[in-house]
C-alpha cells in the first residue's frame, strides 16, 4: 500500500462517492476462485453463478470454506486467484462502500467489546445512507419489529443472550435493505422455534423482495424444507454440488461429503427430502477423520461388514419415527426375541 | 421447493409471517404507537446526553472560575469574570489583577481544559479503535515516548541550552511508538488491534527501561527535574505553548468527531466495517495517526498526566452508554471539567502546597472509578 493510495482511501472516507454499483436484477459470479491464507488454499477453484433471487443454502462439514467462500464474495477476503464479479464489475474494481450498498453481510455474531443499545447497534447498519434521522429510525423500528425484538431497543446489547444477538445481527443486515444477503450461520444460537421462523422469514424475504439471500446452514433438513438451491461443499474447499435440494440432498452426497450414514425419506406434506442420520462413519481403530470415501469403498468391498450393521441401526431410527404400526411390528419383534 | 412468486401461495411460508414481510417491505410512512414509543424513549436518551454534556461544562466554567480565584492573594469569585470579561473586551481597569488573573493564573487551567479533551479523546478513540478497554495514550507507548525525550533533553542539557527543547524532544519521540505501530501495521500479521496495543506495551517498556538508565547516570539536579516531569503538572505552561496545544487538540478532536459515527462501525468488528464499507485498516490508521498527534501535544507540554485519558471514557460510558456520536464530546468535556477540578483541589487540599494533577485525579478518581464500576446495576460492563 503506497501513500498515494493511502490519501485516496482517506480521500474516500469523508466524501461520498455517487457511483452506485448496479442496477437491476443481482448477479454473483464467481470465476475459479482459490483463496488461502499461506500456501495451502482454503477454497479452490471455486466456480458459482448466482443469478437468480432465492434462499441459498450452503452446507457442508467444519473446515471446508463455507465462510471463506461468502467473506470472498463480498471482499471481506481478498481472493488469491480467480474472480468473483457483482452484476459484472469484478470486486478488485468495487469499493468496500459500494459493495455496502448492495450486500448485506451477518457476521456470526459476538458481542462488543463496548455495547451500545439495541437500537443504537441496529442503527450502525444505516451507515450507508443519506436519509433522514427519523426514516433510518422508522427502517431500524421495521427490522426490529421483523425480527420480533422491539421490545429490546433499549436494553445494552451486552446483557443480551446469544440468540438475541444473533436477531439484532440479522436486523442490522436487514435494516439497509441489500439486494443480496448473506448470513453466516444465523441459526446457530437459536432455539428451534426462531430457527424455523428465521430461515422461514428468509425465504419469505427472498420471495417477496426478489432477494438473493445466501446462508451458512449445519442443518440438512432444514435446508432441505426451506432454500431454493442448496449448494454443498467438500473438502478439500471445493463445491461439490449446487442444485435443488432434492438433487443435493441425498443419501449418497451426505454419506460422501459428512462421512455419516443416513437414509433419506420424503416428507408428505411437501415433497422435500428428511434426513435420518445414522452412525458416523470411522475405520477400524476409531479414527473419525477419515476419507468417508475410503470407507465407503471398503465397505464396498467387503460386501457385508459394518454398513450392514449400520443399515440395521438405520432401519431401527426409522421404525421409530414412522408411526405406530411400525412400532407396533417393533414391539412384536422384541417378544419374538424374548421367545 | 420450488421459488414461488406469491408467497401467499407458499405452502411453506405460513399467513401471519406473509403479513409480516408484507408490513416490513411497504414504504408507508404511517406512524404506529410503537414507533412513536420508541422515537420518545430515543429522545428522552439524547436530552439524557444532552444534559451530561451540559452539567460538565457548567462545573467546568464555575471551577475554573473558582480556580483563577483561588491563590495566595484572594480575589472574589465576581471580580474574577469581571476581569476576564475587561480583559477580552479589551477594557483593562486595574493592571495589578489583570496580571495575576490573566497571566499567572489563567494558562494553568487553560491548560488544563484542553489537555483534559485531548486526553480523554484520546482514551475514547484508541478503546474503540482497538476494541480494548485498558487501550490509552500510556498503554500505546505514547506517554512513555514522551517521558524518554524529556529526560533525554533534560540529563543532557539541552533543556538548559534552549527552554523547548524539553517540550521537542519529549513531542517527537512521543510520535514514535504511534509512528512505528502505524508502519507496522503494514504488514498484514501486525494489523490486528491486540498485535497494536501488545505492541504499544512492548515499546513502552522499552522506553522505560532507557529512562531509567539515563536518571541512574544523570546528577541529582537532573534527577528532581525528570521526575518532576514524570509525575505530570500544569504549572509550568504559559500562554506561549497554548496557541500550539490549541492548534493539534482542537482541530484534531474535530475530524475525530467528524468520525464517530465510521468508528462506531470499526468497533463493531473488522468484518463488519468492511461489510458496512469501510476499510478497517485505513481507518484504524487515521484514527490512531491523530490520537497519537493530540496526546503528543498535550502530554509534551504537561507532562505525563495519566488516568484521564484512561477512565474518562469508562466513567462517561457508565452514564450515556457507548455510542461514540455521543461519547467523544461527552468525553471530552468531562476530561476538561475533571483536569479542572484535580488541579484546583491539588493546589487546595494541603496548606502551602502543590500535589501533582495526576495524583489528586488518581486519589479521587480511583475510588470512585471503582466504586462506579460495582455499584449495582451497572450496565457499561
Amino acid at each position: 500500500m503506497s501513500i498515494g493510495e493511502l490519501m485516496m482511501e482517506f480521500k474516500t472516507l469523508f466524501k461520498d462517492d455517487e457511483e452506485v454499483v448496479t442496477e437491476g436484477p443481482a448477479e454473483i459470479i464467481m470465476k475459479d476462485v482459490s483463496f488461502g491464507y499461506d500456501e495451502e488454499p482454503v477454497i479452490r477453484d471455486i466456480n458459482i453463478t448466482i443469478n437468480e433471487p432465492g434462499l441459498y443454502c450452503i452446507v457442508g462439514p467444519n473446515g471446508v470454506g463455507k465462510s471463506t467462500l461468502i467473506k470472498c464474495m463480498c471482499k471481506i477476503l481478498n481472493i488469491t486467484s480467480g474472480d468473483v464479479t457483482i452484476n459484472g464489475r469484478s470486486v478488485k474494481e468495487i469499493k468496500h462502500k459500494d459493495i455496502a450498498k448492495y450486500i448485506g453481510y451477518v457476521p456470526v455474531s459476538t458481542g462488543d467489546v463496548f455495547s451500545m443499545s439495541v437500537l443504537e447497534t441496529i442503527l450502525v447498519g444505516c451507515q450507508n445512507k443519506n436519509d433522514s434521522d427519523e426514516s433510518k429510525m422508522r427502517a431500524v423500528y421495521k427490522s426490529m419489529n421483523l425480527l420480533n425484538i422491539g421490545d429490546l431497543s433499549s436494553k445494552n446489547f451486552g446483557e443480551l443472550s446469544a440468540g438475541q444477538h444473533q436477531k439484532v445481527a440479522i436486523a442490522r443486515g436487514l435494516v439497509q435493505r441489500p439486494k443480496v444477503l448473506i448470513l453466516d450461520e444465523p441459526t446457530a444460537n437459536l432455539d428451534v422455534k426462531y430457527q424455523v421462523y428465521v430461515t422461514e422469514l428468509l425465504r419469505a424475504l427472498a420471495e417477496h423482495e426478489k432477494m438473493i439471500v445466501l446462508m451458512i446452514s449445519h442443518d440438512l433438513n432444514m435446508s432441505a424444507k426451506y432454500a431454493h438451491k442448496v449448494i454443498m461443499m467438500a473438502k478439500p474447499g471445493i463445491i461439490h454440488q449446487i442444485g435443488d435440494p432434492e438433487d443435493v440432498i441425498t443419501k449418497e452426497n451426505v454419506e460422501k461429503v459428512y462421512g455419516v450414514h443416513c437414509k433419506i425419506i420424503q416428507d408428505d406434506d411437501y415433497g422435500v427430502p428428511i434426513v435420518i442420520l445414522g452412525q458416523s462413519m470411522m475405520d477400524e481403530e476409531g479414527n473419525i477423520d477419515v476419507d468417508p470415501n475410503m470407507l465407503l469403498m471398503e465397505e464396498l468391498e467387503n460386501g457385508k461388514g459394518s454398513r450392514e450393521i449400520n443399515s440395521k441401526v438405520l432401519g431401527r431410527v426409522s421404525q421409530g419415527i414412522q408411526g405406530r404400526s411400525e412400532e407396533r411390528t417393533g414391539e412384536q419383534e422384541y417378544q419374538r426375541q424374548m421367545d | 421447493m420450488k421459488f414461488i412468486d406469491d408467497i401467499e401461495k407458499d405452502p411453506l411460508i405460513a399467513g401471519p409471517l406473509t403479513a409480516v414481510v408484507k408490513r416490513w417491505s411497504a414504504t408507508d410512512e404511517s406512524d404506529d404507537a410503537g414507533f412513536r414509543k420508541q422515537m420518545k424513549d430515543y429522545h428522552r436518551t439524547l436530552k439524557r446526553r444532552m444534559f451530561f454534556i451540559v452539567c460538565c461544562v457548567f462545573i467546568m466554567i464555575v471551577t475554573a472560575g473558582y480556580a483563577v480565584a483561588y491563590g495566595p492573594l484572594d480575589i472574589s469569585f465576581a471580580d474574577t469574570y469581571i476581569t476576564i470579561w475587561n480583559h477580552i473586551t479589551g477594557n483593562i481597569t486595574d493592571t495589578g489583577m489583570d496580571y495575576i488573573i490573566i497571566t499567572v493564573r489563567s494558562p494553568r487551567i487553560v491548560a488544563g481544559i484542553i489537555g483534559g479533551i485531548g486526553l480523554a479523546v484520546c482514551g475514547v478513540v484508541m478503546q474503540s479503535v482497538l476494541r480494548n478497554p485498558l487501550a490509552d495514550p500510556y498503554t500505546t507507548g505514547v506517554s512513555s515516548g514522551a517521558g524518554f525525550g524529556a529526560t533525554v533533553a533534560i540529563t543532557f542539557g539541552f533543556a538548559v541550552a534552549n527552554s523547548y527543547a524539553t517540550v521537542i524532544l519529549a513531542f517527537l519521540f512521543s510520535l514514535l511508538p504511534t509512528l512505528s505501530i502505524i508502519l507496522l501495521s503494514r504488514h498484514k500479521s501486525a494489523a490486528s488491534p491486540t498485535v497494536m496495543i501488545m505492541f504499544g506495551i512492548g515499546l513502552m517498556y522499552i522506553f522505560n527501561a532507557f529512562t531509567t538508565v539515563l536518571m541512574l547516570w544523570s546528577s541529582p539536579e537532573d534527577l528532581a527535574a525528570v521526575y518532576q516531569w514524570q509525575v505530570g503538572s500544569l504549572a509550568k505552561v504559559d500562554w506561549d505553548d497554548i496557541p500550539y496545544m490549541l492548534a493539534v487538540v482542537i482541530p484534531g478532536a474535530i475530524i475525530i468527531q467528524f468520525l464517530s459515527g465510521k468508528l462506531n462501525v470499526l468497533a463493531t468488528g473488522d468484518d463488519n466495517a468492511k461489510a458496512l464499507g469501510i476499510n478497517p485498516h485505513h481507518m484504524r490508521i487515521l484514527l490512531l495517526g491523530l490520537t497519537g498527534l493530540i496526546s503528543a501535544a498535550v502530554v509534551s507540554f504537561t507532562g505525563i498526566i495519566g488516568f484521564v485519558g484512561l477512565v474518562t471514557p469508562h466513567i462517561v460510558r457508565i452514564f450515556i452508554g457507548a455510542d461514540n456520536r455521543y461519547l467523544i464530546p461527552a468525553s471530552a468535556l468531562f476530561g476538561g471539567m475533571l483536569m479542572v477540578v484535580a488541579d484546583l483541589l491539588g493546589r487546595s487540599i494541603i496548606p502551602d502546597a502543590t500535589l501533582p494533577v495526576g495524583v489528586v485525579m488518581a486519589f479521587i478518581g480511583g475510588p470512585t472509578f471503582i466504586w462506579l464500576l460495582l455499584r449495582k446495576g451497572n450496565k457499561a460492563w
